[in-house]
């Protein structure tokens, strides 16, 4: 058949042979007359199904799809029965298990019985020989184009609208402006507060506590030992309004390191404390939390984009898609002996966005 | 021609003679030394079961110098090959020898859980050695180890927080850099889970007593006998490992399946 | 179409004379016996690979009927409550209306969890089958013309598809649902200019808010299904005004379709074949887990889990970054004072 596509010519007179010889009656696919140029071979001959000569098959074939039937009819009905009979215990997973189990499966015989029984019908029992249907062009034929053309010429005749520009150009105006009252109407959807000096500040305050993630109880440095982790919020954050957005921004990563296996760059040399340094645990990819942490490499992997950030080296980038060390907070300790942060993150943080200039 | 293939044929000969004796000479080798390794061990336990402390440190210094010492030094102070020992405590010599972890197969990104090679006796002893080198984190109480009784939904929430983003939310497990991996805690004893958040093998990190209180690692450590308990509600589970595994399930055998039949429902019948 | 025609009724049986009365009903009312005589023995050729369309059309009015039910139990509220229903390790925690709805419906709703399996796999069957019949008709060239535009809407439909899985899937507001928003969020604020406004309006303030969940709720179940149903029936409108293709074969010519008619032959496969792939679909939900949400537990923007795993199994696993990693990569760190915005986009 790939010689056809080559020549149009010879395989439309080939298909119009086809055409003609397979519609009157349907076995007469063998009889190809095919044109000089393109043998197209022509339907092969009917092959007879078991059905189409055997009746007792046939009719065991007609058995059997009822049987499908029959068998949907039942699953359909063990389902409703499951739904009775495997209840859901409050509490109890066992039952939650039985119930999921048995209903579905009651519907999966409610369905296949009725699919695989009429797919079988159709294969087995109703006219198996292919049929032609003849192709047409998408295209409208010259006669209806032209119709339609002159249907668009009076159109416009008839409106002037090709011929009244100001009208024409006054209307395509407006309408290209009455959307804009929709545009502004979404301002609201937030607040009218600027995001920009949201995003630039966190809860943390200069000498708020560091407490443990949920329980909010302070941590003294004592409480670190080496290659320890905590998950920290600030104090006092459980309470405050926006409790999720601020800990959205404020989430920490406390760790104790040697405090000679530290690499502290200049201007940060109060950030630590005995070699207790914390991180903001929000990519500066695209904002997952970071806190995947290695105690004995010090590095920080981050689970959405497989960042990694080195503690060693002020949480510097080693690996994966994001551009940015995560931000240090400062932080020091009272006079109790509890971590404090001595301010906020010095740059915003997580992940980038077209304000955030330093 | 003739002379050149019999040299060929010769020369591999020779090549394949050499390998299969040195295997044999090596696993000769390799059987006396364990037997006889094993049978020193095993004497050495049954002499001196009825012992008091001091002779269980004994005996633990035995075992440490006969196992652990090439790698940890007999002082304890560590190696190139391995790190050392003082001030680890109980618990930790307890988790790494318990969990078959120690002593070490053969060196990789990490210790891997294997075949414990020590009887409970032997364990107490090489843990009851080491914390007497050098005070340590102990092996935790027993009334933290029931799996039972505390509160699953506090344990489940510091579990989310402290280990799920290594370890994964239902426990199965997760990669880390190069090779490295948290382990899946699924069927983990609750001492060994209990150890493993005090002392920090490798590179988890340390959770001691003040970060999560003994009774928070009970609440951990029921949260995860609930995990292994409690039969998955929905089904199969594809390992829990979330919307990656369900994914490719639905393409290879939801997709497979679905095209299984189109080719069948499209196929001329007999 | 027989039935139809009418002009002998005296003759036939009681049934028989029923079915013409109505036919004629509603023909005298609809004209109806046109497109039943313009389609009822349309031909469509048969090959497998012509039938991975129709599973995912199929899938989607699983979606929608599994949808359905959902939307009568889901509650679009990121309201905080305190969790009290039956899952124990959840019990007294702090979490939206969204995802105590969606325990209660896995947990104390016969079906529920039935249901929303079901829903889940449809939804990735949904896209997957979508992805495969756009390879065969890439790979049969069957986008060329006549048949570009639709190319195009299916491509369109494809896009939704994968809205409609994003917006789904952020629903339940659990740990894994959080994160994919938060992804979008950090997406969305490096759009250069109007980032950080687009994801300061889209979620009603600082991430993640209290809005977004009925938000994405709504473009979920009322505005992307609507824009599906439109352009899937115009996507089967040029189909048919096309006509399939077909592979090439003995008596295949540019000029024929060969195959079945839809009455009867195509119509029972066709038909059959949706009660297929609902019964695959739900073979598949009842006896596989997806979605767990109660293992996510709820959103906690400072929680995450490890996602791309590869373990569970004794061997050293490597996360998938590692297997590219040739030792390292410079130090990406801009010195921060001196980094411009648009560099880092």
């Amino acid at each position: 058949m790939a010689d056809d596509h080559g020549d149009t010519a010879g395989s439309k007179a080939a298909g119009k042979d086809v055409a003609q010889h397979s519609a009157p009656a349907y076995d007469a696919g063998t009889a190809v007359v095919a044109s000089e140029e393109v043998p197209n071979p022509g339907f092969p001959p009917y092959r007879p199904r078991v059905t189409d000569l055997d009746p007792k098959v046939d009719k065991q074939q007609e058995r059997r799809v009822s049987a499908l039937f029959f068998v949907s009819i039942i699953g359909s009905v063990l389902a409703v029965a499951a739904y009775i009979v495997f209840p859901i215990i409050p509490g109890d997973m066992d039952s939650v298990r039985n119930n999921t189990l048995f209903l579905g499966l009651g519907i999966t015989l409610g369905l296949l019985g009725i699919g695989i029984g009429a797919v079988h019908w159709s294969k087995a029992l109703m006219e198996g020989h292919d049929l032609v249907e003849q192709r047409h062009s998408t295209r409208g034929s010259e006669e209806t184009r032209a119709k339609a053309l002159e249907v668009f010429t009076l159109g416009n005749k008839e409106s002037g609208f090709g011929r009244r520009t100001m009208l024409r150009n006054t209307l395509i105006g407006a309408l290209v402006v009455t959307p804009l009252p929709a545009i502004v109407l979404f301002r609201d959807l937030a607040p009218a507060d600027d995001p920009v000096k949201l995003l630039k500040h966190t809860f943390w305050e200069p000498g708020m506590r560091l407490t443990r993630d949920p329980s909010g109880t302070p941590i003294k440095a004592s409480d670190l030992t080496l290659g320890s982790a905590f998950q920290v919020i600030p104090d006092g954050i459980n309470d405050s309004e926006h409790r999720i957005e601020e800990k959205a921004k404020a989430a920490v990563l406390l760790v104790r390191l040697k405090p000679e296996e530290l690499e502290i760059s200049e201007g940060r040399e109060n950030w630590s404390y005995d070699g207790i340094v914390a991180y903001s645990k929000i990519c500066t990819h695209v904002g997952c939390p970071v806190a995947l942490y290695e105690q004995q490499t010090h590095h920080l992997l981050c689970p959405c984009h497989q960042s990694q950030f080195d503690i060693k080296r002020e949480a510097a980038v080693i690996f994966g898609p994001a551009k940015r060390p995560l931000p240090q907070l400062p932080i020091s300790v009272d006079s109790e002996g509890y971590l404090i942060a001595t301010s906020d993150f010095m740059e915003p943080i997580g992940p980038s966005f077209w304000e955030r200039q330093l | 021609m003739a002379t050149s293939a019999a040299r060929a044929s010769r020369n591999s000969r020779a090549v394949g003679r050499r390998h299969p004796l040195a295997t044999v000479a090596l696993l000769l080798v390799a059987l006396v030394g364990t037997g006889g390794a094993y049978a020193l061990f095993t004497s050495s336990a049954t002499a001196e079961t009825s012992a008091s402390a001091e002779a269980l440190v004994e005996e633990g210094g035995k075992l440490f110098a006969a196992n652990c010492a090439t790698c940890h030094g007999l002082d304890l102070e560590g190696t190139t090959q391995g790190p050392t020992l003082i001030g680890v405590g109980a618990a930790a010599t307890d988790f790494q020898v318990g969990t078959g972890r120690m002593p070490l197969a053969i060196s990789g990104p990490q210790a891997e859980k294997k075949p414990v090679q020590f009887t409970e006796e032997q364990i107490l002893a090489l843990s009851v050695f080491v914390a007497a080198q050098g005070p340590g984190p102990a092996i935790p109480a027993d009334m933290y180890l029931t799996g039972k009784g505390y509160d699953v939904s506090n344990g489940a929430e510091l579990f989310r927080i402290n280990c799920a983003m290594c370890h994964n939310v239902a426990g199965a497990g997760g990669a880390l850099t190069e090779g490295k991996f948290a382990p899946s805690l699924a069927d983990v004893t609750p001492k060994h889970a209990y150890e493993a958040m005090l002392t920090g093998p490798q590179n988890m990190p340390v959770f001691n007593d003040t970060n999560l209180s003994p009774e928070e690692k009970a609440d951990i450590i029921t949260y995860l006998k609930y995990l292994d308990e409690t039969p998955s509600v929905g089904g199969f589970t594809l390992g829990s490992l979330g919307p990656v595994s369900e994914g490719l399930f639905i393409w290879i055998f939801g997709l497979g399946a679905i095209v299984a039949i189109t080719v069948w429902l499209t196929a001329k019948s007999n | 179409m027989t039935t139809t025609q009418t002009p002998d009724a005296q003759s036939k049986s009681r049934g028989q004379r029923f079915t013409s009365a109505a036919a004629n009903y509603i023909d005298e009312r609809t004209s109806i016996s046109g497109l039943v005589k313009e389609v009822g023995r349309k031909i469509f050729p048969d090959h497998w690979s012509f039938m991975l369309g129709e599973v995912a059309l199929y899938s989607f009015i699983v979606i929608l009927l599994s949808g359905t039910f959902l939307t009568f139990f889901f509650q679009a509220s990121m309201v905080e409550v305190h969790y009290d229903g039956s899952y124990a390790p959840l019990k007294g925690i702090e979490m939206s209306a969204a995802m105590a709805s969606t325990l209660d419906i896995s947990f104390d709703i016969r079906g529920g969890l039935l249901m929303r399996q079901v829903h889940h796999w449809a939804a990735l069957l949904f896209v997957a089958s979508i992805g495969l019949h756009m390879l065969r008709v890439y790979f049969t060239g069957a986008f060329r013309k006549p048949r570009e535009i639709n190319w195009f809407i299916g491509f369109v439909l494809f896009i939704l598809a994968m809205a409609e899985g994003f917006t789904g899937y952020s629903l339940p507001d659990d740990l894994l649902s959080g994160n994919g928003l938060r992804i979008i969020d950090g997406m969305v604020k490096g759009i250069p200019v109007i980032g950080t406004w687009i994801s300061y309006l889209l979620f009603g303030g600082e991430f993640p808010g209290v809005d977004i969940v009925s938000r994405l709720y709504i473009l979920h179940i009322m505005l992307l299904p609507a824009i599906i149903i439109a352009a899937l029936g115009v996507h089967m409108l040029l189909l048919v005004i096309n006509k399939h293709t077909q592979f090439a074969g003995p008596g295949h010519t540019n000029d024929n379709v060969v195959g079945s008619p839809v009455m009867p032959g195509f119509a029972a496969k066709a038909g059959g074949f949706f009660f297929i792939v609902f019964g695959v679909i739900t073979l598949i939900a009842s006896t596989f887990s997806i979605n767990p949400v109660w293992v996510y537990g709820p959103y906690d923007p400072s929680l995450f889990q490890q996602v791309l795993n590869l373990t569970g199994t004794s061997d050293s696993p490597t996360a998938p970054c590692d297997l590219f990693r040739p030792g390292g990569r410079p130090n990406g760190s801009v010195s921060p004072g001196r980094s411009t915005s648009l560099r880092r986009w």
